[in-house]
């Protein structure tokens, strides 16, 4: 069976020059939770831009099998959602339910089937007294809920989160890893966060300056001390 | 940081609040026309509107105070065109002191209206009489995001006075300069990658929403009866001439 996500040799440059990755191989198999760690500007948050097509390195990306081309974005955007880490800029609509409902409107679903999964996705993350009020009345940690609700109403096949468990308080943190853990989907998570890794995750994957350094089981790479301190990923 | 939101009043149980969307801002473009359009000769009409808006400010449960306060912002440039206007023609005081009232009498409305309908039911109502969907999803953005860019403009200015003691007028005024650009340079980045977010959830450039107004009893019998109101007191107004 071909992985789920299949990353060959990509490599991508901004247009100021700077070479964000360079020949990064990696597989996601279908249930898998990688865990993408390693420093700031080592070009995780390029690599998960790249997963639905909003950036094009040299496209050696396949997503269940299907290239990432503009005859099939769509189907791609349907595949993979991406919460991106500052949930004010997921959070774009005046109110929680537009907001939740905009992914299922724009796959042009019919009306009774947004309502539907814009219900179901609320209750996943336990936020359905939310549904009509605004973004901007929430609170962080309510917030970020309600970001990964933006994308979970369009029943994705891969969940991309970039930073999830940033700025959150540890209640919320711990709440937030525990409604992850309980999402049976596939993820690809890029974060500072070991613990959450380590919590979460099965297989763990290092980037550095746009390489990929390590891929491998959590507990090997995490267990790895030498490994980690190489890349700036724990105290020497 | 604490804001006051435009629409605070929108949950409150009021008569205005159940009212559809759509009538209230037919109801309300219309009262605002015909109180621009009252004759300066037969101005006693404003009396009429003055008192049919107090009414409404009074059915919606919306404290009249409130709504003067936050039309207070908007005296400075009415009285500036009551100002203007007194060098016009060289008319009199009094067709200044009429433009004043009209002119107020137009925002409280507009106040009235946006304090009574929660600004997503307000776009979605102005979608649904057919204003270009494009200038509804600005409106959209600029109601989502001018909290979120005041507080990042308030965040940026504490972070200078804690390291700012003293300095002239015209120093902070450079300062706040900087500040502004640095805001909106900020605010050009964060429209990149809120456009990022739109793409990744199936957004290809046409807007698509999900409507679900149906319009009840009472939005017909409040439609019906602002319109006799608003013929009656122009009936008496040109029989009065």
């Amino acid at each position: 069976m071909s992985p789920l996500i299949e990353i060959k040799d990509l490599s991508y440059t901004y247009p100021d020059g700077n070479l964000a990755l360079e020949n990064v191989s990696l597989d996601v198999e279908e249930g898998d939770c990688v865990g993408l760690i390693g420093p700031n500007g080592a070009g995780k948050s390029t690599l998960l831009l790249h997963m639905n097509g909003i950036l094009h390195g040299n496209n050696q990306i396949l997503i269940d099998g299907l290239e990432i081309t503009a005859d099939t974005i769509r189907q791609i955007r349907e595949k993979v959602a991406l919460v991106f880490q500052d949930p004010e800029h997921q959070l774009f609509m005046p109110s929680v339910y537009e907001d939740i409902a905009f992914g299922p409107v724009n796959m042009g679903w019919s009306k009774d089937k947004v309502n539907w999964q814009v219900d179901l996705a609320l209750q996943e993350v336990d936020m359905l007294s939310a549904k009509h009020r605004s973004s901007h009345h929430l609170s962080f940690g309510e917030k970020k809920r309600i970001s990964l609700a933006t994308v979970l109403s369009m029943k994705p096949k891969i969940l991309v989160l970039d930073e999830p468990s940033s700025n959150l308080d540890p209640k919320h943190r711990w709440e937030l890893i525990d409604l992850l853990k309980n999402l049976n989907i596939t993820k690809l998570i890029a974060t500072h966060d070991l613990e959450m890794v380590g919590t979460l995750c099965n297989k763990v994957a290092i980037l550095n300056r746009g390489r990929l350094k390590a891929f491998g089981p959590t507990f090997e790479i995490l267990s790895n001390k030498d490994l980690l301190i190489s890349y700036d990923l724990a105290k020497a | 940081m604490k804001h006051h939101f435009a629409d605070e009043y929108s949950k409150i149980n009021g008569v205005l609040q159940k009212i559809d969307p759509r009538i209230k801002i037919i109801s309300t473009v219309l009262f605002v026309l015909l109180v621009n359009i009252t004759s300066f000769n037969n101005s006693f009409s404003l009396i009429y509107y003055t008192f049919i808006l107090v009414l409404c400010t009074l059915l919606a449960n919306v404290p009249l105070l409130r709504i003067f306060r936050k039309s207070l912002v908007s005296l400075p440039f009415i009285i500036f065109f009551a100002l203007f206007s007194l060098f016009y023609h060289h008319r009199q005081p009094w067709f200044s002191g009429i433009i004043v009232v009209k002119a107020y009498l137009s925002i409280l409305t507009m106040i009235l209206l946006i304090s009574t309908t929660s600004f997503s039911h307000f776009l979605k109502a102005l979608q649904k009489l057919k204003i270009p969907v494009v200038l509804v999803m600005i409106f959209s953005f600029m109601y989502r995001y001018l909290f979120v860019i005041t507080d990042e403009l308030m965040n940026v200015k504490t972070a200078k006075d804690a390291r700012t003691v003293g300095g002239s007028k015209w120093f902070h005024t450079k300062v706040l300069a900087n500040i502004i650009g640095v805001v909106f340079i900020s605010s050009y980045e964060r429209s990149e990658r809120i456009y990022q977010a739109m793409l990744s959830r199936g957004f290809d450039g046409t807007i698509r929403t999900l409507d679900d107004f149906s319009l009840k009893n009472r939005d017909y019998l409040f439609g019906v009866s602002a319109l006799m109101i608003f013929i009656i007191i122009k009936i008496m107004e040109y029989s009065l001439r």
